[in-house]
């Protein structure tokens, strides 16, 4: 994996030259860098950069609000999706020598704020919506060729948002949400009555679906969200209750790397503390630490998965972001927190870490 | 002055007035409950009551005038829905009761098709409540009961076509039995005006009288984005516009549908007096709300056209885009602005998530 001297390494000496002194030298001292996206005090958004004691390193500017973000395995270039029903996303070169690259959704598709690289680095796959057809799509889009948009291929679901690789680079597991939306009805949901998310485990090199696990019929408005994964191919998803959240439900579970799905054991007044609803997920390399954020309910749980013991409560107002780092977990807020510092910036719901 | 709350560990500058013999949070809760959400519900169970009360006899002595009583209870009903309909937290939220109360948004018309395939069809399992409300909740709420109503070949209710009426009465019944059930469980002791009202460590809903606030708050919000983004922009954004978008364009039952939505909101803000709940300094702000929604209902009393003859006339135009203005208004102070002056944050991620 990448840390910051091999980013240093392959992003150059430019990088942190291109920095203002007191960021270089943030960046200097850091073990880990983030990346999340954000809204200033005076209505703008941005991406920011970061380092694991929540020191600013650098802000880069984007048209409207993001949600996820991906590093490139160069680390150096980031991509931030727009926030559904965004239509762009926003290629960044951190040491700023072009100007953003503006990849614009294709006719007929949207974005959904997720996504991720091949291995290798040459294609970028972003979640999309086909409203017309109510139809989850993985848009495909060519690094080596400005990012020009090579393809798709079908989730298998309706509303896909996370999608996350597997450790061989070649599968990724699709969270389909379930909730149709179109543009003419910005963020209205059309299906709730009969909403059936899933998980898809999509072969990334042909788009083949080679699993596709839906929860126990009684719990199909549980949409499933937001996903993590385990160095052994374990992944983890995170669901937020559309129906009556006066009865808990379970809000997290794993899918196994041949797609067995098993919600997590927890104490249901767990469950309840979360309000129904979890922005962001996370864990640790070997699955024995999980995060889950839930930001209506101001709370981030730290939770050991084998006994659903709650191993750390944090109360912070608007805590969405999440990240795992060896048994570290870093947290950001709508309220200005990172790492535990504040800063005058709202973080948006994702953090994503250089090199993962 | 501002007052402190503590919960489960968590502290939370709520920037609430200062005095604690004026008005608190929990008095705003409980008005809000007893004087705002209990009588809307009450007055919408007895809208559809008189609707089934009105469509009954139609069904038994076909006429004009039993038809015009029944078109004019079903404007009746839905106005009462305007005005309850954004109370979603709760029972409204489970059994799909929003859903088969009103379907909507029906994008590309497929709840539609499926109203007309009954009444083409004479599907039998339509013409009972208890057989419509377990059917897709497409055909068995206001959406089914518009096109029903008033929709192609309707006038046939006034001279006997006995499946459609009975489709009608058994939608009606259905609705009324969904208001009764709404109406219970928003009276019941143990319920959710308990949970609402009594916030603890292990309530499931309400940890303290920050998150009293919040949903109160978001209530507002929260309505204000549906009324916006669901039933004003669908039609006033298109080019020319284009009435067909709008919710009950047949039944000419638009805008008194939105001066329900806008009376339930202002019934909710009158009802929480959020006003005399926050700091003076910031009051201007929470006031806002109020002058925003009564400017929207003085508009929308003289409007009161098939948005079809709105949709032709400029002048009507203009005040229907003015409401949108005021109802945007509201939707960004009680999404965005009172939330941050009364210190509940801006909710970032918190009240528009994703």
């Amino acid at each position: 994996m990448m840390n910051r001297r091999s980013f240093l390494a392959a992003a150059g000496s430019g990088f942190a030259a291109s920095l203002v002194p007191s960021a270089a030298d943030a960046f200097e001292r850091a073990d880990a860098i983030f990346a999340t996206a954000y809204r200033d005090e005076d209505g703008g958004y941005g991406i920011a950069t970061l380092t694991d004691a929540g020191r600013l390193i650098d802000r880069y500017q984007l048209p409207e609000r993001g949600h996820d973000i991906f590093w490139h395995a160069s680390g150096e270039m980031l991509v931030a999706f727009a926030r559904r029903p965004g239509t762009f996303a926003a290629v960044i070169d951190v040491k700023r020598r072009k100007k953003p690259l503006i990849i614009q959704a294709a006719e007929g598709r949207h974005f959904y704020g997720h996504g991720c690289f091949d291995p290798a680095g040459k294609l970028l796959y972003a979640t999309e919506n086909d409203f017309e057809n109510a139809r989850g799509v993985i848009g495909i889009y060519d690094v080596t060729n400005a990012f020009r948009r090579i393809g798709e291929f079908d989730t298998g679901g309706i509303g896909p948002h996370d999608m996350v690789p597997f450790p061989d680079g070649y599968h990724a597991l699709i969270a389909n949400g379930g909730i149709e939306t179109h543009p003419d009805y910005p963020r209205a949901k059309l299906n709730i009555s009969t909403m059936r998310p899933n998980l898809t485990i999509i072969d990334l090199r042909d788009g083949r679906i080679v699993a596709l696990n839906q929860l126990a019929p009684e719990m199909h408005k549980l949409s499933i969200r937001h996903l993590a994964m385990q160095a052994d191919g374990t992944g983890w998803f995170a669901c937020q209750n559309q129906g009556d959240i006066v009865m808990p439900q379970p809000l997290a579970g794993k899918i196994s790397p041949d797609g067995e799905i098993k919600l997590m054991e927890t104490a249901m007044s767990t469950w309840a503390s979360l309000r129904g609803y979890i922005g962001a997920i996370a864990c640790t390399k070997d699955g024995s630490r999980i995060a889950v954020t839930s930001p209506r309910a101001a709370v981030a749980l730290e939770i050991d998965p084998r006994h659903g013991r709650v191993l750390k409560t944090h109360h912070l107002e608007d805590v969405c972001g999440v990240i795992a780092r060896d048994n570290q977990i870093t947290l950001s807020s709508g309220t200005g927190f990172f790492a535990g510092k504040r800063h005058q910036i709202s973080f948006d719901n994702h953090i994503t870490r250089l090199g993962i | 002055m501002r007052k402190f709350v503590l919960g489960l560990g968590a502290s939370v500058l709520l920037a609430t007035n200062a005095f604690a013999s004026e008005w608190t949070i929990p008095d705003a809760v409980d008005a809000t409950i007893t004087d705002a959400i209990i009588p809307m519900l009450i007055e919408y169970e007895g809208a559809t009551e008189d609707a089934v009360n009105i469509i009954a006899p139609l069904c038994e002595a076909p006429s004009e005038e039993n038809l015009a009583a029944a078109r004019a209870s079903f404007k009746n009903a839905a106005k009462a829905w305007g005005a309850a309909e954004f109370i979603r937290i709760g029972p409204l939220s489970a059994e799909n009761r929003l859903e088969r109360t009103l379907y909507w948004p029906d994008r590309k018309g497929r709840g539609l098709r499926q109203v007309q395939a009954a009444i083409a069809t004479e599907q039998e399992e339509v013409t009972t409540s208890e057989s419509v409300g377990g059917q897709s909740v497409a055909v068995q709420g206001f959406l089914a009961l518009d096109f029903i109503l008033f929709g192609t070949d309707s006038d046939a209710l006034a001279t006997g076509s006995p499946h459609r009426c009975s489709y009608a009465l058994a939608v009606t019944q259905n609705l009324n039995s969904i208001a009764n059930e709404l109406l219970a469980d928003w009276t019941a002791g143990d319920g959710i005006a308990s949970l609402w009202r009594n916030p603890s460590a292990d309530n499931p809903l309400f940890r303290d009288d920050t998150e009293q606030l919040r949903t109160l708050v978001k209530l507002i919000g929260d309505g204000a984005e549906v009324v916006l983004v669901q039933r004003l922009d669908p039609f006033l954004n298109t080019d020319p516009v284009n009435h067909k978008r709008a919710l009950y364009w047949r039944s000419g039952a638009t805008i008194a549908a939105l001066q329900g939505n806008v009376a339930g909101l202002q019934r909710i803000s009158d009802a929480a007096r959020l006003p005399d709940l926050i700091r003076e300094d910031r009051r201007r702000i929470v006031q806002g709300i109020d002058f925003e929604l009564l400017q929207a209902a003085r508009v929308l009393d003289g409007l009161d056209r098939p948005v079809e003859e709105i949709a032709v006339d400029e002048e009507a135009l203009g005040r229907a885009r003015y409401v949108r203005i005021a109802v945007n208004s509201v939707f960004n102070l009680a999404g965005t602005q009172v939330p941050a002056a009364f210190g509940l944050t801006a909710g970032f991620s918190t009240l528009d998530g994703d």
